[in-house]
């Protein structure tokens, strides 16, 4: 309350200028003091935690890679920007790039908030602003990005709402700075990107939260089930829906209705993306066909009767390719109305008439989408029945004949796949190239609309893909959302002593540049080492698309506890909070951190202690720009794939010593690199492996843990390049850092570089000082 | 392949400044003149070029088993060596990653791929692999 009195007048009293500010707290207010006594940083505004960021930026400097000359985004410019010149504006190259960088996780964090605030104000609808969030007995800390950054305790759903208010309003503040003339400074454009990122981590919570306990979607459960995923579960001879995108809300809608209608046998209800995870968690029945990647090879394959599509990562061409199949389309959501008529005001009866007439058609009820999706997929699917959506292989022999072998696919390939080569063998009817193509193609369709014959190369790759690899049944283990407490409690100490080596987290869309095998062969070198692995999203899916030889998957082989050798799917994109929320939980849990409003201490305790790493496999989007610089605020490294170099910015160190304050004795001391970098990319599979023994290294390791990680550092590069790591004297502080198994070959190493062990190690390390 | 001068990918310039276009006799006679060179060498080389290469006397980094592509970048901004030559990265993230210092160095920096590399300041042209295999050997010889 602020109150200002220009001037007054009395007898007794003359004011000018007087001015009154004050606090009115309500009950419910007063009660949430009682949880925990504030911090300095409830609800940050964008400069708030700017300080923070100025540091984290010091020892990570800003790395560009600029993807262009120019500024291109008011009418003083075009600009050229190159080779020191300023743009009209006055902005230069640098300021440019992080101008975009900000605007990228602006769109990454707007797509989040609006998803969750979607989400939340669904759920109050059903369900009332009182509902409580309950997370089971085994999680306390329901919301411990919510705690740490805004102070609230949510008790309700209602509560979620002022999560959501806040974060609107910062988004608005960040992106209005990149607007023409607002910010003039590269690393204050940078503070703000990372301001965005955490914001972006706090409105993943919110509607994560919100769907696990609107929608009794698992909590925490370390043994949620195990559910079919990939192209083979799905029965061809049922009538199909095909769910595409991020919000569960009308998928639940089509469960809920087969269920009720005694349906559940008769009809396939299948996803793509983080819907189809979300799906799982509603309903062990549903089932995952894969990752985005896939999404035209499915769509073409014609395989879905009806296609559902709500928001985010859908091709945006859907409709068309829907369409040509002889199956139907229904839009769910307002971010994604694909210019068809809205019929919401019908009756069900009516919109399935509408829809038969006209193939397609915007509901943004979604509760009515269960009845019409399900009906209407009965009937398409009789209609559809002999209905032929790919080439037959003749055909395709027959099409690869028409190929002038110009090779324009291979140079528009984002991945430069052989495809001409591939073609060229298929004139033979030999398909192995073909084979090939397929388990790594992600159906883009770039060499497609490249074509100068109009070759329809992605059918041809699909239905060469469907004809020869079978085996296309795997098992995920449906995302279980946050980690409990006592999982925290039992892991805490041995992570932030360096005793269990590190905690990878794959996240994001990891099929790049290599197909899904890639990060299964991440998340498997790192499980039989005793890390532990954690998945979300399309990288979760990735990792099940593949099997051992023994058959078996994964999640098949491992369980899903936060432990060392565990493998925890934590659900969809969203559910990637909980990634982060376990490393503040250690910080909170195990070494008593207070979160409320603490954020720069739980960031630096992180930074300093958990020996966490997310990797970021794929070519993606906004949003994981969005995550990756919100989990780099919380001092968590990132380690990119080379399609990630187009982001622009990394944050790189030198590779120099780092200086760090010892809160036990108060001296400031120079110590390891550790960890080296905050954003890096890696250009191969071996050198992503490589890297993240690396960059779990924590300053707080006790000598055991960095001799056990070091063991693995040494070990993976020996296996992946057949040398030491080339920078391996850095991280070795002292003697007692080096494993005693390999002692003799690491002592001989370190001679050769003039390695000298280090006089002084920190007790408590901090940068905030 | 038909044109020498489109990126190979084409997408993967940056509008206004693209490189030029270097003949082996140029080559040869810029890395002469050079006082300290540097040859960068990724792990998609052709095995009948790494073969030749080997045989090459200059200093190299072999990237990503001896250094991140990044760090290297990094490293060169400094300005420690006049000339630097790239070959055997992946196409799209060396064209990426040129831009560094294309924008933030001094360093001449060279491609010797055979694909026309945008954002180096010089490059080899879009060329079929025998043709490439012939200009590493005449390099190699040269030097």
């Amino acid at each position: 309350m602020e109150g200002d009195i220009k001037s007054m007048s009395s007898p007794l009293l003359k004011l000018k200028n007087f001015k009154i500010k004050g606090t009115i707290k309500f009950g419910e207010e007063v009660e949430e003091e009682d949880w925990e006594p504030m911090g300095p940083t409830p609800m940050p505004k964008v400069p708030t935690l700017r300080k923070w960021d100025f540091r984290l930026l010091k020892r990570y400097p800003p790395f560009y890679m600029p993807i262009c000359d120019m500024c291109c985004l008011c009418t003083f410019g075009k600009c050229d920007l190159s080779r020191g010149k300023k743009g009209a504006c006055g902005l230069d190259i640098k300021k440019q790039q992080a101008r975009i960088v900000l605007i990228a996780c602006c769109i990454g964090a707007a797509c989040h908030t609006a998803h969750s605030r979607h989400l939340v104000h669904y759920l109050i609808e059903k369900l009332g602003k009182d509902y409580p969030i309950n997370l089971g007995n085994n999680i306390d800390v329901e919301a411990p990005i919510t705690r740490t950054v805004t102070g609230i305790k949510p008790k309700t759903l209602g509560d979620l709402e002022k999560v959501l208010d806040y974060c609107e309003e910062q988004i608005t503040h960040l992106l209005s700075a990149t607007h023409t003339g607002q910010e003039g400074d590269y690393l204050d454009f940078e503070s703000k990107a990372m301001h965005a990122g955490m914001i972006d981590d706090l409105a993943r919570e919110v509607g994560d939260i919100a769907q696990i306990v609107g929608l009794n979607m698992p909590k925490g459960d370390e043994d949620a089930p195990l559910v079919d995923l990939g192209l083979g579960t799905i029965d061809k001879n049922k009538p199909v829906i095909l769910c595409i995108g991020h919000n569960v809300v009308p998928g639940r809608y089509i469960i809920d209705y087969l269920e009720e209608n005694g349906l559940d046998d008769e009809i396939e209800v299948c996803g793509i993306c983080c819907t189809a995870l979300d799906i799982t968690r509603y309903n062990e029945g549903a089932k995952i066909v894969g990752p985005l990647s896939r999404q035209l090879m499915f769509v073409r394959s014609g395989v879905a009767d009806v296609v559902v599509v709500d928001e985010q990562c859908i091709r945006t061409d859907i409709l068309e390719e829907t369409l040509k199949t002889g199956a139907v389309l229904i839009a769910t959501n307002e971010k994604m109305c694909l210019g068809l008529e809205d019929i919401s005001h019908l009756s069900e009866d009516e919109m399935i008439n509408y829809i038969l007439r006209n193939r397609a058609a915007l509901i943004l009820d979604e509760e009515k989408v269960g009845k019409v999706a399900v009906e209407l997929a009965k009937i398409i699917s009789k209609e559809r029945k002999d209905k032929k959506c790919l080439p037959d292989l003749n055909e395709v022999v027959e099409l690869a004949k028409k190929c002038t072998e110009c090779g324009w696919c291979n140079r528009v390939c984002p991945n430069s796949f052989e495809v001409k080569e591939a073609m060229i063998e298929a004139k033979q009817g030999k398909f192995d190239k073909f084979v090939e193509l397929y388990k790594k193609c992600y159906s883009c369709g770039r060499c497609e609309c490249e074509c100068e014959r109009n070759l329809p190369i992605v059918s041809m790759t699909t239905k060469v893909g469907e004809y020869f690899i079978k085996d296309m049944k795997f098992k995920i283990r449906a995302g279980r959302g946050p980690i409990q407490d006592v999982e925290i409690r039992r892991v805490g100490a041995p992570i932030v002593f360096g005793d269990i080596p590190g905690v990878v987290a794959l996240v994001g869309c990891s099929n790049h540049p290599n197909g899904e095998e890639e990060v299964a062969k991440i998340a498997k070198e790192f499980l039989e080492r005793k890390y532990i692995v954690v998945a979300s999203g399309c990288a979760a899916m990735s990792i099940g698309m593949w099997k051992d030889e023994d058959g078996k998957t994964l999640y098949e082989k491992y369980g899903g506890s936060f432990e060392a050798g565990g493998l925890v799917n934590v659900g969809s994109c969203l559910s990637n909070c909980h990634i982060t929320g376990a490393a503040i939980k250690i910080a909170n849990i195990f070494a008593k951190v207070p979160l409320r409003g603490n954020f720069e201490q739980v960031a630096d305790y992180i930074l300093n202690r958990v020996g966490a790493v997310g990797i970021a496999w794929g070519a993606m989007s906004q949003k994981a720009a969005a995550i990756a610089t919100g989990v780099n605020r919380w001092g968590i490294p990132v380690i990119v794939g080379p399609h990630a170099a187009k982001y622009r910015r990394m944050y790189l160190s030198d590779g120099k010593d780092f200086e760090v304050l010892d809160k036990r004795t108060g001296e400031i001391m120079k110590i390891e690199p550790a960890p080296e970098h905050l954003i890096v990319t890696a250009e191969t599979v071996e050198e992503c492996i490589c890297m993240i023994p690396k960059l779990c290294m924590r300053p707080n390791d006790s000598p055991k843990g960095r001799a056990m990680k070091i063991y693995h550092y040494v070990s993976v590069y020996e296996k992946y390049f057949g040398m030491m790591p080339p920078d391996l004297e850095k991280f070795v502080r002292t003697e007692q850092d080096i494993p005693f198994m390999i002692k003799d070959k690491v002592m001989d190493y370190l001679k050769e570089k003039g390695w000298k062990p280090r006089e002084k190690i920190p007790k408590e390390p901090t940068i905030i000082y | 392949m038909i044109d020498r001068t489109t990126p190979y990918q084409p997408t993967a310039g940056t509008n206004l400044n693209h490189a030029d276009v270097v003949s082996p006799t140029i080559l040869i006679q810029m890395i002469k003149r050079s006082k300290n060179p540097i040859l960068i060498v990724g792990c998609k080389l052709d095995k009948d070029v790494e073969e030749i290469l080997s045989k090459l006397n200059m200093k190299k980094i072999h990237t990503p088993k001896e250094m991140n592509l990044l760090d290297i970048m990094k490293y060169l901004a400094k300005g420690e060596h006049d000339l630097a030559l790239f070959i055997g990265i992946t196409y799209y993230y060396l064209a990426q990653a040129l831009t560094h210092l294309k924008h933030f160095s001094s360093v001449i920096t060279v491609t010797i791929d055979p694909y026309y590399h945008p954002n180096a300041c010089y490059s080899l042209p879009n060329m079929e692999k025998n043709e490439h295999v012939e200009v590493i050997k005449k390099l190699v010889d040269a030097l």
